[in-house]
């Protein structure tokens, strides 16, 4: 598309709601391939990338991001060429992807909430109500604390205080896989919470701030009794590797180029400030990089050994594509 | 690494032997490790990789408080959405907007979908000038309401005070661990280019300092430069003196030469001081030879200048025919 095309584009849709065949066109392309090669199998409808696949995220993300939610309206505001609106989508599916696997499994989320506050031995619940929702809760010893009474600013503000968690989309090489916190995370966050607040909270609260922290989608925590966690399923060992392989391509497809040198930098033994100085960055921005590549590979990850082989294989198919041979 | 922007998966895969991917791949370890592998995807309508961005005129006159304007620089594939906080002729002070609300923070102002068709966060925080040369489409217009909370909250930015207790912003960030935190400085990278027009205006100050400046750093002498323009001796240090009648005097590919030679890149930037130059020392048609003459002798009879409208035409023309010739 010329930049003409997208500006006529751009007041169509803006003004008469229209959207062309062309820029569906160019959306298609960019879910063909991305599916193809940029998504692991794990983010496919039935674990599979093929045609009715790539369909039906197309279908699904049209409709629901760039339609419903203005997504395509935001694109087609910030693209000046057609390779910049492919790319921005290519981010765009990507996030519509991870949030849909989010949203599709976040019970199973307020499920191990409510498991935590009933096994830890930390916590104990000080007043009962009907509904497994609403009962008061607080931190062991600290029973004498009063029920939280504020909005939910208040609330998502404490949550974000509590420093950085990173959800796990899912493991490498699982065929069915949920979004969680890793169990640690999960403790610390609901710990967190009631002492950030000074208070007592209720299931429904916690489910609160997670879905406003997290940008999760709106739950019935009445239903919780129903749920059980989905085990993260085991795959034969050849697809598992070729699974893995796939994963650690998405992550790749997630990171900027400065990222990928940074990757290679951390391999190859290489200080943080020789870093900055060869990609011509401070050495704060080359932390502030480690930080979010470490957001990404967590994603994929739900522990240490995990988190580890992954950012091994990354590091290993940049090394291979390097001039470090 | 690579400085040019990575291509999507779509135009890696259909187009690998295209002379700008190619030129990518040469640079971009992230992108030689998608492509390895990769089956080619078909082309699909072709390619539309040549018709990258031109670098835009002056597209809209006047900004005011409250519009909400896509804004460019140079030939940056991706436009910077923005609101207007404040004005004047040359330049404006302008809020970046982001489609991410949910990262909101206590400087961020939430902006309902009504106003883009989105919901987004102007980012008082991180405002910054652009200059008018920048705008590159209207998109929107604030109410008098949403303009008098922006601009509470940009008040109260400036005079580091709190936020309006009122205000539809984020909850506080609770320091340097706070993720809003790292999405800040992303957005602070993200938008830091397009200040850089303006930047580089204030402190070039004229197109004659700017060229002056720049043959200095490279060492260039007047005359390995003098002949690029024939027949008129001297145009150089009229030009570096803000003397010269563009217009009549320096032909626009002698121009691009010299900018070509000087290594000086054309944006908005400079664009604004090509027209700020040009229309210094633009005079109506029926008066020019006289005129210039009368200016040079020190003639106190001025020279008759033409409309600003007019002026500014003039210039406008000028400047296209300079990105034209650039682009070439």
């Amino acid at each position: 598309m010329t930049e003409q095309e997208l500006q006529h584009a751009r007041k169509a849709l803006r003004e008469r709601g229209e959207v062309g065949e062309r820029v569906l066109d160019e959306l298609r392309r960019v879910a063909a391939a991305a599916a193809r090669w940029g998504l692991p199998p794990a983010l496919a409808p039935y674990g599979v990338w093929n045609e009715e696949a790539v369909e039906e995220i197309y279908q699904d993300w049209v409709a629901d991001r760039m339609l419903r939610n203005g997504g395509l309206q935001s694109l087609l505001d910030k693209a000046r060429s057609g390779a910049a609106l492919r790319r921005m989508a290519e981010r765009s599916l990507r996030q519509h992807l991870l949030n849909q696997r989010d949203r599709s499994q976040t019970q199973n989320l307020y499920t191990r909430v409510a498991h935590v506050l009933r096994d830890s031995g930390r916590f104990i619940e000080v007043l009962g109500a009907a509904r497994q929702s609403q009962v008061w809760w607080a931190i062991r010893g600290k029973e004498e604390r009063p029920e939280w009474d504020g909005d939910d600013d208040g609330l998502v503000s404490a949550a974000w205080s509590l420093g950085d968690f990173t959800m796990i989309r899912y493991k490498p090489g699982a065929s069915k896989l949920s979004p969680v916190l890793s169990a640690d995370d999960l403790e610390r966050f609901v710990a967190g919470l009631f002492d950030t607040t000074g208070s007592r909270l209720t299931l429904a609260l916690i489910a609160r701030a997670l879905e406003l922290r997290f940008n999760l989608g709106r739950v019935d925590v009445d239903s919780l009794s129903d749920l059980e966690e989905e085990p993260a399923g085991v795959g034969d060992p050849v697809d598992t590797q070729v699974a893995v392989a796939g994963t650690a391509r998405a992550i790749i497809a997630e990171l900027s180029p400065r990222q990928c040198e940074v990757v290679l930098g951390v391999r190859g033994g290489e200080p943080q400030a020789e870093i900055g100085i060869r990609l011509g960055c401070s050495e704060g921005t080359v932390s502030n990089e480690l930080r979010r590549i470490g957001q990404v590979v967590e994603r994929y990850s739900d522990d240490w050994d995990d988190r580890n082989m992954l950012l091994r294989i990354v590091g290993d198919q940049l090394y291979e594509q390097s001039d470090r041979q | 690494m690579t400085s040019s922007p990575c291509p999507s998966l779509a135009d890696l895969l259909a187009h690998r032997d295209h002379p700008a991917i190619h030129e990518h791949l040469a640079e971009c370890v992230r992108c030689r490790v998608l492509a390895a592998g990769a089956e080619p995807l078909e082309a699909g309508s072709g390619s539309d990789l040549e018709t990258g961005p031109q670098v835009a005129g002056t597209l809209i006159d006047q900004l005011e408080p409250g519009q909400v304007l896509a804004f460019s620089f140079g030939q940056l594939e991706e436009l910077l959405v923005a609101a207007v906080l404040d004005a004047d002729a040359e330049d404006a002070v302008v809020a970046p907007l982001s489609s991410q609300p949910e990262l909101a923070a206590e400087w961020d102002l939430l902006l309902p979908p009504e106003v883009l068709g989105y919901p987004v966060m102007a980012e008082v925080w991180n405002h910054g000038h652009v200059l008018v040369e920048q705008a590159y489409e209207l998109l929107a217009t604030l109410s008098a309401e949403q303009l008098g909370a922006l601009d509470q909250l940009y008040e109260a930015a400036l005079a580091g005070t709190e936020p309006p207790a009122d205000a539809a912003t984020g909850p506080i960030a609770a320091g340097p661990e706070d993720p809003r935190v790292l999405y800040q400085d992303q957005e602070r990278e993200r938008t830091g280019p397009f200040w850089q027009a303006a930047e580089f205006l204030h402190q070039a100050g004229t197109l004659g300092e700017l060229v002056h400046r720049e043959r200095e750093a490279h060492a260039v002498e007047p005359d390995e430069v003098e002949d690029l323009v024939e027949d008129r001796p001297g145009w150089l240090d009229e030009l570096e003196h803000d003397r010269l009648d563009l217009e009549r005097e320096l032909p626009v590919p002698a121009l691009r030469r010299l900018m070509e030679r000087l290594v000086i890149p054309l944006h908005e930037g400079t664009g604004a001081l090509v027209r700020q130059a040009f229309e210094r020392t633009c005079f109506d048609d029926t008066a020019e030879g006289l005129v210039l003459a009368r200016q040079r002798t020190g003639s106190r009879s001025g020279p008759r200048r033409p409309s600003r409208e007019e002026a500014r035409r003039r210039s406008k023309r000028y400047l296209d025919k300079l990105i034209k010739e650039m682009e070439r």
